[in-house]
């Protein structure tokens, strides 16, 4: 026996542990600290192969897809659409599918971190969450005392799951709570926003709808009534949020739709259209004005073939004759640039690079085609300095031609959606009394009139916009309007969280000189800076705390993102937070405790830990709004209970009659709808589907001051009372008598009542003062998505395999790293030196049209370098094709350059791959809300070696 | 051996796993780097590897203020193990053996089994089940078991304990330990990391 146990203990007693260290170490003094004992009961219960589903909702991409997850042993085994959930019924895409690889990532963050070298080295150290949030807290509470709570920015860059720490930012006595749409896409929900007070309009094509019938039950509509779907800029095929936008458009189109994509780039959108018509990058608003003019010149009551305007609109709107009149007015002024008459069809083809003969086709097709729907997105009415226009012009042809809230026609998706979130988002908080002293004098005001955009210089910056920064925190912020105007206040903290404001938030370099700027001590000018996420993106980089945030299928939260009618759905915890991470929630609460320990005093008990004893009651808190739509449009949906009362409760409970009626405030109230109800119906609640919404004496889905569909946004009625969406800030402009700087620089002293125009910036085809530029720098500049590897994705090793329309491709050289591994070879472990063979990785290139290329001597895989008028350059290898208009350059957003070590082979060839902003110029901030103009930009080419 | 000197052999054993998993897990601590700058190569010849990284711990650590040189660790043991970003030397068995990169892996799930069935499992629910402290720690748990149980005369009982480490450490250790360990010598040149990359290499692999 000794012999078998000889051989057994070995050779291991060469290495001795000697003297008072033995003794210090004990057997028994180090009892378990990683395992612990379990009984035998848990030890079976736990080795129990055991497997479920549950419903959730995807994070992979900010369309949140409703999601059945399949669970062995604890983990996640493969990943489905959940058919329950009518957004994306059933479907779930690649980059869906591939959410457990981001889950079970050994690059996400697994534990807290503090910096440890300088901002931007990458040097951190592992600590504990208290010390992680002990030193956060006392930071907030000694800049609250020095600058004032509105030196804090809390920017939720991705739109998901942002409730729990806007509640305590807001409580905290910030006003500025933000997410990404801040600096995305503002002036594409303009038109919408003034008119409906919306935001999106997309067609009619989510598939499922669930309809009320004829005879009072409910049942699946699946039929496709469009005729026309126009999509301008805008590509649901590879970026959107509008998940449902791919699969219906392929429907529609088989039930006979037909499709026009308007774009520089033939995009995936455009393969699937009957006609792609290539403009010229930044004149959608100049193709929309055409249109508009061509039907009102063109249209007739009394012919069939051209009745365009369906005059019903004006029974539901205000103003359409100021409208009108000032949109003359402009018809007689001839373009300084081309010296046409505006809007006209000669003046647009001009100016589009379209012929005469394509504008008055589109024209006359979208005037006699109902039902239709015109559609414009972020790529390009989104993200151009005069995007505010073409998204009221939209806006406008969708109404005047009746096609809108029609079957098959155009619905403002953000108006007929569930309320949700309710008082949980503290934004009560916000409208609390505060007190200032400026200049020596006390001044009272509420806690949201401290915004730096909103009573700054984007007095229009509604929607929670922030968009002038990172100059803000370089220069400070002085308040020009309202109560507080005078007040100056630095930006102190920078509270990112799952956003990457570095990378693409506006130009790169102006982000780096801003979080590492110092002041004369040596102290950096932006005193905390915070990143909380699952993977761990640039500006992490930047960061002086490092928290993990639990994945999405680790955190609870709620979906419902633009459907045609109302739904919601639970993003739901479908395993346990990995590692050290955490979810929102316990972020919230661990955080609140921390401040309220280091003496905050305005953070309470009673509104975090013991209001929410558990994450579940969070949650039913945001729920109890929902859906909170009014019972109006045809067919009405609850034909049982009075017309235009606000409906409020889970769908059985509505539908079985368990309701109470409150004629007072005219509203059926059924039971409330809680993360347990949804459990139990497939994770998701859905309420019936309506059309005509917004012809109803209350208003029904509209949102504006006067109820009805404005064509005014400033006038003074005969009521005495002021009305319109800009009359609010033309007000505090009057009172001030300080006209913002931006629309001063756009001619304007206020925010105008109604139509207006003014050229975007960067372009030598519409805006005399770039024509300068056109012979040396002779490319237009524009950004597309590739949406499988947006900007927080491209570690994912599924996702790295995929090709996306010539924006991103396998054009890798052949490399050999250090640290990361490539799938062909196999079996790999991280941590090695690896081989990456040629043309394996996808990787983001510089689409260009073959004409070009040819005349610069290019060819696919050349490595060229792109330098702006400003003089910033980045480089890339270019993709020839034929696939993009000629003298337009297209990049993928946030797919180059990316130089966080969290990005797995991107950041391999961080040196061959395009910075789309590091070309953005970080002083073009449209006039209207301050969002970057992204895709106005010049360029020149030159080849490198 | 006489059962005196495999009781001492045994509780030396004990005692180095106890030290080796200490070592792995965040934050290092005094206690951790005393034992480990205590450590002695019983044969004074040996020009193994063993006693390279013996040599390399007393070299860093004999005589350092350990409370300044604990916190200059621990910033390493973030770059090597923890990360942000790619983490340089991932400390879980999946990342050596799956066949794609990602944690909680099949070799997850087998040494969860093997722990289960030894009536333990992660104190902390998110840890991966085949951390290096955790595997490391389960090897100790059964060095002690198989110590007392032959400190109470029952040699059946040591045996099976023995035999069980043995089986853990030929298919759940010896697949990725001499791969991880020549990743550390790879990617850092810290001599206390190096020393415990050579040490934990020797004691796991040899024959």
């Amino acid at each position: 026996m000794n012999e078998a146990l000889n051989s057994k203990i070995s050779r291991r007693c060469f290495l001795k542990i000697s003297g008072i260290a033995a003794g210090a170490l004990a057997l028994g003094s180090g009892g378990p600290i990683g395992l612990r004992p379990v009984t035998t009961e848990e030890a079976k219960r736990l080795a129990a192969p055991a497997t479920e589903t549950r419903p959730t909702a995807c994070v992979m991409c900010p369309a949140e897809c409703g999601l059945l997850v399949n669970i062995q042993d604890g983990i996640i085994s493969t990943i489905y659409g959940n058919p329950a959930v009518p957004l994306n019924a059933g479907v779930a895409c690649a980059k869906g599918a591939s959410g457990m690889q981001m889950v079970y990532s050994p690059y996400r963050i697994k534990y807290p971190m503090m910096r440890v070298g300088e901002r931007g080295e990458g040097k951190f150290k592992r600590v504990s969450w208290d010390e992680a949030f002990d030193y956060i807290a006392k930071k907030l509470v000694e800049i609250k005392k020095k600058y004032g709570p509105e030196s804090v920015i809390m920017d939720c860059g991705d739109v998901t799951d942002r409730d729990c720490y806007w509640r305590l930012f807001f409580a905290f006595g910030t006003p500025h709570c933000t997410e990404h749409g801040s600096i995305c896409d503002t002036p594409r929900r303009h038109g919408p926003k003034l008119m409906f007070g919306g935001k999106r309009i997309e067609p009619d094509i989510m598939r499922p709808q669930l309809v009320r019938q004829p005879d009072g039950s409910l049942a699946w509509n699946w039929t496709h009534k469009n005729k026309l779907i126009i999509y301008a800029g805008w590509n649901p095929f590879t970026a959107t949020r509008i998940v449902y936008e791919s699969r219906g458009t392929v429907e529609a189109k088989v039930a006979g739709a037909k499709i026009i994509v308007i774009d520089p780039a033939f995009s995936n959108t455009a393969a699937k259209a009957d006609l792609w018509l290539p403009i010229r990058p930044g004149t959608d608003a100049d193709l929309f004005a055409a249109m508009l003019r061509y039907i009102l010149e063109n249209h007739s009551d009394t012919y069939a073939d051209r009745r365009y305007i369906d005059w019903e609109f004006k029974n539901w709107s205000e103003g359409w004759d100021d409208f009108v009149a000032a949109f003359r007015s402009w018809w007689d002024k001839k373009d300084p640039i081309n010296g046409l008459p505006y809007f006209s069809l000669d003046w647009a083809a001009q100016r589009t690079g379209l012929s005469k003969e394509q504008i008055a086709e589109l024209s006359h097709l979208f005037g006699i085609t109902k039902p239709a729907a015109l559609v414009w997105g972020m790529n390009g009415i989104g993200h151009h300095f005069n995007g505010y226009i073409g998204s009221i012009l939209g806006t406008v042809l969708n109404v005047i031609t009746g096609n809108l809230d029609v079957p098959g026609g155009a619905i403002d998706t953000e108006i007929v959606k569930s309320s949700k979130g309710g008082s949980a988002t503290g934004k009560q908080f916000n409208s609390r009394e505060v007190t200032r002293i400026i200049e020596g004098k006390e001044v009272k005001g509420k806690q949201e009139e401290l915004h730096m955009d909103g009573f700054g210089d984007w007095p229009a910056a509604w929607d929670d916009v922030v968009g002038d920064y990172p100059r803000r925190f370089l220069e400070g912020v002085t308040l020009k309007q309202g109560p507080f105007r005078g007040h100056k206040y630095p930006i102190k903290a920078y509270f990112l969280r799952t956003g990457n404001s570095v990378a693409t938030a506006g130009a790169t370099w102006k982000w780096q000189e801003a979080l590492t700027a110092k002041d004369a001590q040596g102290n950096y000018k932006v005193e905390l800076v915070v990143y909380i996420d699952t993977p761990f993106l640039e500006s992490g980089l930047y960061a002086d705390v490092v928290l993990p945030e639990a994945s999405g299928f680790e955190r609870i939260s709620l979906s419902d993102i633009y459907p045609s009618h109302p739904m919601i759905y639970l993003r739901d915890q479908v395993i346990k937070p990995l590692h050290e991470s955490k979810t929102p929630w316990e972020i919230m609460i661990g955080l609140a405790k921390a401040l309220n320990k280091a003496g905050d005093p305005d953070i309470k008990a009673a509104d975090f830990w013991e209001k929410y004893k558990t994450e579940d009651d969070f949650w039913t808190e945001a729920l109890a709004p929902a859906p909170g739509i009014r019972n109006v449009g045809e067919p009405l949906p609850y034909p049982q209970y009075p017309r235009g009362y606000t409906i409020i409760g889970t769908p059985d409970s509505l539908e079985a009659g368990r309701v109470k009626i409150d004629h007072e405030k005219k509203a059926i109230i059924g039971e409330p709808l809680t993360p347990k109800w949804l459990r139990e119906h497939q994770g998701v609640a859905v309420w019936p589907m309506a059309w005509h919404r917004y012809k109803d004496p209350t208003g029904g889905i509209l949102k504006t001051s006067s109820k009805k569909i404005e064509f005014k946004w400033d006038w003074t009625a005969a009521d005495g009372k002021r009305y319109g969406q800009y009359s609010k800030y033309n007000k505090l402009i009057e009172e001030s008598g300080n006209v913002p700087p931006y629309l001063a620089s756009i001619g304007f002293n206020k925010y105008p009542s109604t139509f207006y125009w003014f050229e975007t910036r960067w372009n030598p085809y519409t805006n005399p003062d770039y024509v300068k530029y056109k012979d040396e720098y002779p490319f237009q500049l524009i950004c597309g998505r590739v949406h499988h590897a947006m900007s927080g994705t491209q570690m994912i090793e599924y996702l790295g395999h995929i090709t996306a329309e010539g924006l991103w491709l396998p054009l890798n050289d052949e490399r050999t790293v250090e640290g990361l591994e490539i799938g062909p070879a196999g079996s790999q472990g991280t941590g090695k030196r690896m081989h990456i063979p040629k043309g394996t990785w996808s990787i983001g290139v510089i689409q260009m049209n073959q004409v070009d290329a040819e005349r610069l001597g290019l060819k696919t895989g050349d490595l060229v370098e792109l330098i702006n008028p400003l003089g910033k350059s980045t480089r890339g290898k270019v993709n020839v094709c034929q696939t993009i208009r000629p003298g337009v350059i297209r990049i993928g957003f946030g797919a180059g350059g990316r130089f966080s070590p969290g990005l797995g082979k991107t950041y391999v060839y961080r040196d061959v791959t395009p910075d789309y902003n590091m070309l953005t110029d970080p002083e073009c901030l449209s006039p209207i809300m301050g969002q970057p103009c992204y895709v106005d930009m010049l360029v020149k080419v030159k080849k490198v070696g | 051996m006489e059962k005196e000197e495999l009781i001492e052999a045994l509780r030396n054993q004990a005692q180095l796993y106890d030290l080796l998993r200490r070592a792995f897990i965040y934050p290092l601590t005094v206690e951790t780097l005393i034992g480990l700058s205590s450590l002695e190569v019983a044969d004074a010849d040996n020009i193994s590897p063993l006693a390279e990284g013996v040599y390399l711990l007393h070299q860093r650590l004999k005589g350092k203020d350990l409370n300044t040189l604990i916190e200059e660790l621990n910033q390493e043991y973030t770059r090597l193990f923890i990360g942000p970003g790619p983490t340089i030397v991932p400390p879980y068995a999946s990342c050596f053996l799956a066949s794609e990169t990602r944690l909680f892996g099949e070799e997850t799930l087998r040494v969860r089994k093997a722990y289960l069935a030894a009536g333990l499992a992660p104190a902390q629910a998110g840890m991966p089940d085949d951390h290096i402290a955790l595997e490391l720690e389960f090897m100790y748990f059964l060095a002690q078991h198989a110590l007392q149980s032959l400190e109470g005369g029952d040699k059946e009982s040591c045996q099976r304990y023995l035999t069980l480490q043995e089986s853990f450490l030929q298919q759940h250790l010896r697949p990725w330990i001499p791969a991880f360990c020549a990743d550390i010598l790879e990617a850092t040149e810290e001599p206390f990391f190096r020393g415990l990359a050579l040490i934990t290499n020797d004691l796991l692999t040899e024959e």
